[in-house]
């Protein structure tokens, strides 16, 4: 069996990766949106190819991926306390 | 253009030579490499804002961009970190040039980048995914199941409120064998796909159309002197009665570069 590329069901393959996933930068290199690091506002603020997102129902665990990284990575550049990030995450969300 | 401060990045190449890749970028821009010493970043330059669409198609004909930038520098380069789609530097202050802002940071990352290359090398990625026939699992339980088939019997003999009672056992009973069996399935497609891979990731099952289940979605590291036997393995599952199998590839490692490349303080 050939591993394909060109099925329109191999589009689902490639958003899956190159929404998601791939190399990611220190936050404080990213364009930042008010503030927050792009990686974390990804969906709510930036890409708003939202709709193609929740149609493959990738959305959710996305969101909460990119943003549990961002959280982390802005934790490391504020120098915050997990319990300090609780009201930084809320303002995010 | 001197607005344009940002740089956006496509992956990262070992390639020592600036070199031009032409206008294949997001929109046509001009794809070319910033370098440090070993490795090259691929960029275009861009304004400090985030590729931004409610057009599905517009952001389809992005990623696609985006992927076919990796494409072709795969081709040129051999071995290529890709960056997820949007990954936009932007320099921090007014004094630093944004493409000192890439130099500076190759060179800050350059060891995990290394390290990276080096699990990545001569290997692609690759998506699998398996499906069963839901038919088919009920089938398989209803023929396999001794207490199914003890429970339906004793149903025959019951009286109708009797039977509504035995009938929700029934349902019990099936789904945990239901379960079973699945895990069974995943086990022994894991077990047969497992030995090609250097890596592998567990991605969550979705939904699939209409009677089929997906049993498995894996993203898989492989050697490509490995591709042509992972082939062979998904091939047998694909030809087992009321299973199939996606198999999609070779993609850049997108799922292998992510984890170890998040710096951890104090490491």
């Amino acid at each position: 069996m050939e591993p394909s590329r060109d099925t329109h069901a191999t589009l689902v393959d490639l958003l899956d990766r190159a929404l998601d996933k791939g190399l990611i930068l220190n936050a404080d290199l990213m364009i930042h949106i008010a503030g927050i690091p792009l990686l974390g506002v990804k969906l709510s603020a930036a890409l708003a190819g939202m709709e193609t997102m929740l149609k493959y129902g990738i959305w959710q665990d996305w969101d909460e991926a990119q943003r549990s990284i961002a959280t982390e990575e802005r934790m490391k550049t504020l120098g915050l306390a997990p319990e300090e990030m609780l009201h930084l995450s809320r303002i995010v969300r | 253009m001197e607005q344009e401060k940002g740089r956006y990045l496509y992956g990262v190449a070992a390639s020592e030579r600036a070199t031009r890749l032409g206008p294949l970028g997001i929109e046509g821009r001009d794809v070319y490499t910033i370098t440090y010493e070993d490795f090259c970043a691929i960029v275009h330059n861009c304004p400090n804002e985030p590729y931004q669409s409610n057009d599905e198609e517009i952001v389809k004909s992005w990623v696609s961009a985006h992927q076919g930038v990796l494409d072709e520098a795969k081709e040129r380069f051999g071995v290529v970190i890709p960056f997820g789609f949007d990954t936009i530097l932007q320099p921090g202050d007014e004094a630093t040039s944004p493409d000192q802002v890439v130099k500076d940071w190759l060179k800050g990352d350059y060891e995990r980048l290394r390290s990276i290359m080096k699990k990545i090398r001569d290997r692609d990625e690759y998506g699998v995914q398996i499906f069963y026939k839901s038919s088919l699992i009920g089938r398989q339980i209803a023929e396999q199941s001794k207490e199914i088939q003890k429970l339906k019997a004793e149903i025959a003999m019951k009286s109708p409120g009797m039977a509504y009672i035995y009938r929700q056992d029934l349902e019990k009973v099936a789904k945990a064998e239901m379960e079973k069996l699945a895990d069974s399935w995943f086990k022994d497609c894991y077990g047969r796909i497992r030995p090609d891979c250097d890596d592998i990731v567990i991605e969550k099952t979705r939904k699939a159309d209409g009677d089929r289940v997906m049993l498995l979605n894996l993203s898989c590291l492989v050697h490509k002197e490995k591709v042509d036997s992972l082939g062979r393995g998904l091939e047998e599952i694909n030809n087992m009665d009321g299973f199939s199998v996606h198999f999609s590839g070779p993609w850049p490692p997108y799922s292998f570069v992510a984890r170890a490349v998040v710096p951890v303080k104090g490491e």
